[in-house]
């Protein structure tokens, strides 16, 4: 049985296909069409999908929406009403937008795909959330906690899964968020809303937690993490441009100035960062101790876009009952397409049988032979080199010499992170590195910090985590954690942290076997990895892609599948 | 239940927009200006004021407080005015024309204007025969005291003198009892308030039309095989028997009308209504008769019968058949051509044809002045620029919307991008109006119903798939309680149907976001 799960029209829209319960191809728009966080119709995405499995749309058994329209257009309606006139502009601009696409999800998907009204099920946005973490994970019964900016009406909601069965026992509404308190601070602080929200992390290293007292007065946290929001201080329910309202600007000053945002550190601003993170934080914390507190599991299930706060998931564990984590790689809207399906999959069709994602490499892949093809035909002048281990130790002479490269192998990744299939690799142990990176290869703030990959059984040595392998966040680089070597400057933040990423030899073998050489070269076994792209556009995708991004930017090589190594200037 | 309730809110949606389209059509309900009477089975309502609007003609009725048509007027004559009353039925209502353009307002300005001191008085009413139009007189019109009292009988009269109701409303009627009319003392039964929707909507309104169509049905009968609808059974040569009678009762009453003239001090006269086939000889009879040739047809027997048998009454007979068919001849189109009432042009040469004959010595007499009927007022002299000003103030007001929303574009760019656009949806629009022009009424009629037709058709293919969303969505918004954003939601969605089909064409779509 085949089940399409498709997430669209908010932000990364994205495809997932199961077969018989197992996801077999996963994949986000914007590495497709080349429009970062595209939210449109994920065409691509779905031919790639079907692709990959040879079926084509009549082979599909069901197609599910990751959350119900209808019922997201009574809430912009409902909150818009409630704050008219001064929500006229926003309900003018998202009527255009619901009344030409949203609404008719429904008949688009049986106009573009071809697939009759009864194959088409329509999932709740934190269900699909929940689904995507719970019937992902190992665990037979599990704690679930859904944070993000807002669903249908829920912002975050609080269950327990068993089985193939998913209860949801508590849930917050809309206006009351998260997500949009963090994305209020994210605005405040210069950066793009749903787009900068892992920057304002980024920054809170960098400032002290002087106004979490300040913040506590404009929100109320319940001791089972509930939230209120005093509207006073927002503006998201009805404005369009901006997400603070006069009266917040009065009581923490000026937003700053998003031209200043990617270059300077203003120290103001990092406190507002490091503030906001500190109440992030103990919102999560106690949400999951409370949810503990109603479920008694070890196990806690994590999704929503909130849920990418890597700083905060590891405090959860470290804090908290819960034992062990499990948060799919994709926990934002577009891992919403996963959880469709594994919803569909499981609690409506009620099959037993689940799924676990080990791993996060669902995406595209290409061939040497279409590489090669491909090469060939553009006149691309590279160097073959035909055994693996040769290759292998000439990309580490080229990383331990002080080079960047781009490493380009296999099935890219499902979700935001790249985690070895589409990486630019560099020498973890020359602090330098962070800033040649950031400068010369990204384009991209001074601030900002690199993750680490490290083989999975070595962390214990670099990183305060002492059973590493049995947390599945560290194979996503979904952890924060305290960085205990200090042989590692380049991916170590300013407060001593690393954005770990622990590598399997199964799942990704030439990239654990890469990090394997360089720490038999080096002693270090952990390189610094950065996604493969530049400042402002998604991952790559197909070998051209990632050429013009390798002749866009400083690196120094280029290596396709461990086999093709392209250089500039034949060095 | 939801989907049921879902089921019944896009039903209403689609009414609104059969009603829309109705309306578009020329469909829309006029507000009734009759009421009920229980001696004349209806009578003009005082001060209702209404607008009729058809594929042919515009018009605004305004009923004074003495219930005529026309400005207002005091019960009692005013010393050394002489009053003229007419007495008829649709025509002389004016029921196809606005108030300036009516034969006996022309008359009476010509006349005023000419130094007459004379008032003209307008009693016809839609629908009325002889029968009632006697029992008008008898019952109200000789208080005012008319100098002249002028009936203008009409060939439908005929049949309808012998009827005790018109299609669904009752009426008075009279009977021959040897040469002496009768009739019942007892009130005629009011037959209630049309319901509202069928007063107030269009869809009402249609619904109505092919109610009284089926009525009509009950009006016909077989000659030779043909249907002949009795209204129109005068111009046929070979008469039914129903009308022979007809005619009788009809002559029995114009002797009464005319006695009753005479008897309150009023000069009896008749002004002859000639039909649209006996001035303009068309090429299909009367929609009444569609079974008929011209050759079954004596179109000039009703005029020519009624013109006796109002001699015989002791009327002045007043015939324009004679000067509208000269006009008629002369290429000038005298009556509409779906409706069969006289056009501006018809009512014109009638008055013409009034204030000849009344000027002669054995009626007012010449006045101090030569005779001269008032200007025409026509919609092509009002409006002047307004075709160019709106589009240009609309291109205006968008281009510069369109430049605030559009980072980077130079104003004058975005105004002309704009103008374009707008230049070509009105463009278009005023095209299809000159189209319509041009085209002979039932031309340009076909032509409209069938743009329309195209429209809804090519709106129906390109949403229906969303129809199903509409009735789901109505569904999901009844079971969680919001049954009160569903007309919003009907709203929204037609809006938002528009919105998808301009999406979908580049034809459509310059019409439709110049809308919004």
């Amino acid at each position: 049985m085949y089940i399409l799960g498709l997430s669209f029209f908010y932000h990364d829209s994205a495809a997932a296909l199961i077969r018989d319960g197992v996801v077999v191809a996963a994949g986000e728009e914007e590495r497709f069409s080349r429009v970062k966080h595209d939210h449109g119709f994920p065409r691509k995405a779905i031919e790639f999908c079907l692709a990959h499995e040879g079926i084509t749309v009549h082979d599909l058994d069901y197609v599910v929406f990751y959350e119900k329209p209808f019922v997201k257009f009574e809430r912009i309606l409902l909150s818009t009403f409630k704050t008219f006139p001064q929500s006229w502009k926003v309900f003018r601009e998202s009527m255009l937008t619901w009344l030409t696409d949203k609404l008719w999800v429904k008949s688009l998907l049986q106009e573009k795909l071809g697939v009759p009204a009864r194959k088409i099920l329509f999932a709740d946005h934190h269900m699909s959330h929940a689904a995507a973490s719970y019937f992902c994970s190992p665990f037979a019964e599990s704690a679930i906690l859904t944070v993000d900016g807002a669903g249908e009406w829920t912002t975050s909601t609080m269950g327990v899964g068993r089985g193939n069965r998913i209860d949801i026992k508590q849930e917050l509404r809309f206006p009351h968020s998260i997500g949009l308190l963090y994305s209020a601070f994210t605005a405040f602080c210069g950066f793009e809303v749903n787009e900068g929200e892992y920057k304002l992390m980024g920054m809170a290293p960098y400032g002290k937690p002087r106004y979490v007292d300040k913040i506590k007065e404009i929100v109320q946290i319940g001791d089972d993490g509930s939230l209120w929001h005093d509207m006073r201080y927002f503006a998201y329910h009805y404005s369009a441009e901006s997400t603070i309202s006069p009266k917040f600007i009065e009581k923490f000053g000026a937003p700053r100035d998003p031209a200043r945002a990617d270059v300077h550190m203003d120290t103001y601003y990092a406190d507002m960062a490091a503030s906001i993170q500190v109440v992030t934080e103990e919102i999560l914390i106690k949400m999951a101790r409370h949810l503990h507190g109603m479920t008694g599991s070890e196990n806690l299930c994590m999704a929503g876009g909130v849920a990418l706060n890597c700083v905060a998931n590891y405090k959860i564990l470290q804090q908290t009952p819960f034992k062990r984590i499990y948060i799919q790689p994709a926990a934002g809207d577009d891992g919403g397409a996963v959880g469709a399906a594994m919803w569909a999959w499981n609690q409506l069709l009620g099959h037993e049988e689940r799924f676990v994602m080990e791993h996060a490499y669902l995406g595209s892949e290409y061939g040497d032979a279409e590489i090669a093809d491909w090469l060939q035909k553009k006149g691309v002048h590279c160097e073959e080199v035909n055994d693996e281990e040769r290759c292998l130790d000439r990309c580490v002479d080229r990383v331990t010499g002080g080079q960047v490269i781009g490493w380009y192998s296999g099935r890219f990744e499902w979700g935001p992170r790249a985690l070895g299939s589409r990486s630019i690799v560099a020498d973890a142990r020359r602090a330098e590195m962070k800033d040649i990176v950031n400068a010369k290869i990204k384009f991209r703030e001074a601030f900002r910090p690199f993750a680490p990959s490290c083989l999975m059984e070595k962390v214990p040595e670099y990183f305060d985590l002492p059973d590493a392998a049995a947390q599945y966040p560290t194979r996503f680089m979904l952890y924060v954690t305290q960085v205990i070597s200090d042989k590692i400057p380049a991916i170590t933040h300013i407060d001593g942290s690393g954005r770990l990423q622990g590598v399997i030899r199964e799942h990704n073998p030439r990239y654990h076997r890469l990090i394997e050489k360089f720490g038999e070269a080096t002693g270090v076994a952990c390189v610094l990895n950065t996604s493969f792209n530049l400042k402002g556009e998604p991952i790559v995708e197909t070998p051209e892609n990632a050429y013009n991004t390798f002749m866009r930017s400083g690196m120094d090589a280029l290596i396709y599948n461990n086999r093709f190594i392209v250089t500039k200037n034949g060095k | 239940m939801h989907r049921l309730l879902g089921y019944l809110v896009t039903c209403a949606m689609l009414l609104l927009i059969i009603e829309g389209c109705l309306r578009l059509g020329g469909c829309a309900p006029a507000p009734a200006i009759n009421r009920f009477h229980p001696t004349l089975g209806w009578e003009k309502e005082p001060g209702a004021v209404t607008e009729k609007s058809t594929a042919e003609f515009d018009v605004t009725f305004a009923i004074n407080a003495a219930g005529l048509r026309g400005p207002e007027v005091a019960r009692e004559k005013p010393a050394g005015v002489q009053r003229v009353l007419f007495a008829g039925d649709s025509f002389t209502l004016g029921y196809a024309v606005d108030e300036d353009d009516l034969f006996l307002r022309l008359f009476e300005r010509a006349l005023q204007a000419s130094g007459h001191e004379v008032e003209v008085l307008n009693g016809g009413t839609e629908g009325y025969s002889t029968d009632q139009e006697l029992l008008w007189f008898e019952e109200e019109g000789r208080r005012f005291a008319p100098d002249f009292v002028v009936l203008a009988p009409y060939l439908n009269d005929v049949y309808w003198n012998t009827q005790a109701s018109y299609f669904d409303k009752p009426k008075p009627c009279f009977t021959l009892a040897g040469e002496a009319l009768a009739r019942g003392t007892a009130p005629l039964a009011d037959p209630g308030r049309t319901p509202w929707w069928r007063a107030h909507t269009a869809i009402g309104n249609f619904v109505q039309k092919l109610s009284l169509l089926r009525l009509a049905g009950s009006h016909t009968v077989r000659i030779g095989g043909r249907k002949a609808f009795l209204e129109d059974a005068p111009v046929l040569r070979a008469q039914p028997p129903q009308i022979e009678e007809a005619w009788r009762v009809t002559g029995a009453l114009l002797k009464r009308f005319a006695a009753a003239a005479l008897e309150s001090g009023a000069r009896p006269l008749a002004l002859i209504i000639p039909n649209r086939w006996e001035i303009h000889g068309d090429a299909t009879p009367p929609r009444g008769l569609p079974g008929f040739a011209l050759e079954d047809l004596d179109a000039g027997a009703p005029t020519r019968r009624f013109a006796e048998l109002c001699a015989q009454a002791g009327f002045t007979v007043i015939d324009p058949s004679a000067a509208l068919a000269a006009r008629a001849a002369a290429g000038e189109r005298l009556y509409f051509e779906q409706d069969w009432h006289w056009n501006a042009a018809g009512n014109r040469v009638v008055a013409e044809v009034l204030l000849e004959r009344f000027t002669a010595p054995d009626l007012l007499g010449p006045g101090e002045r030569p005779l001269t009927l008032p200007r025409r007022t026509t919609a092509a002299s009002r409006g002047g620029a307004a075709w160019f000003v709106v589009p240009a103030l609309i291109a205006l007001l968008l281009g510069l919307l369109y430049w605030r929303s559009v980072k980077g574009e130079n104003p004058l760019t975005a105004v002309l991008k704009v103008a374009l656009l707008v230049a070509f949806v009105a463009g278009v629009i005023f095209g299809f109006q000159r189209l319509m022009g041009v085209l002979s009424p039932a031309a340009s009629k076909g032509l409209f119903w069938a743009v329309v037709l195209l429209l809804v058709l090519f709106i129906v293919w390109k949403t229906a798939r969303r129809l199903g969303s509409i009735t789901e969505l109505y569904g999901s918004f009844l079971r969680r309680g919001h049954w009160y954003l569903l007309p919003l939601l009907v709203v929204f969605l037609s809006i938002g149907m528009l919105l998808v089909v301009a999406a979908s064409s580049p034809f459509v779509a310059p019409f439709i976001y110049t809308l919004f």
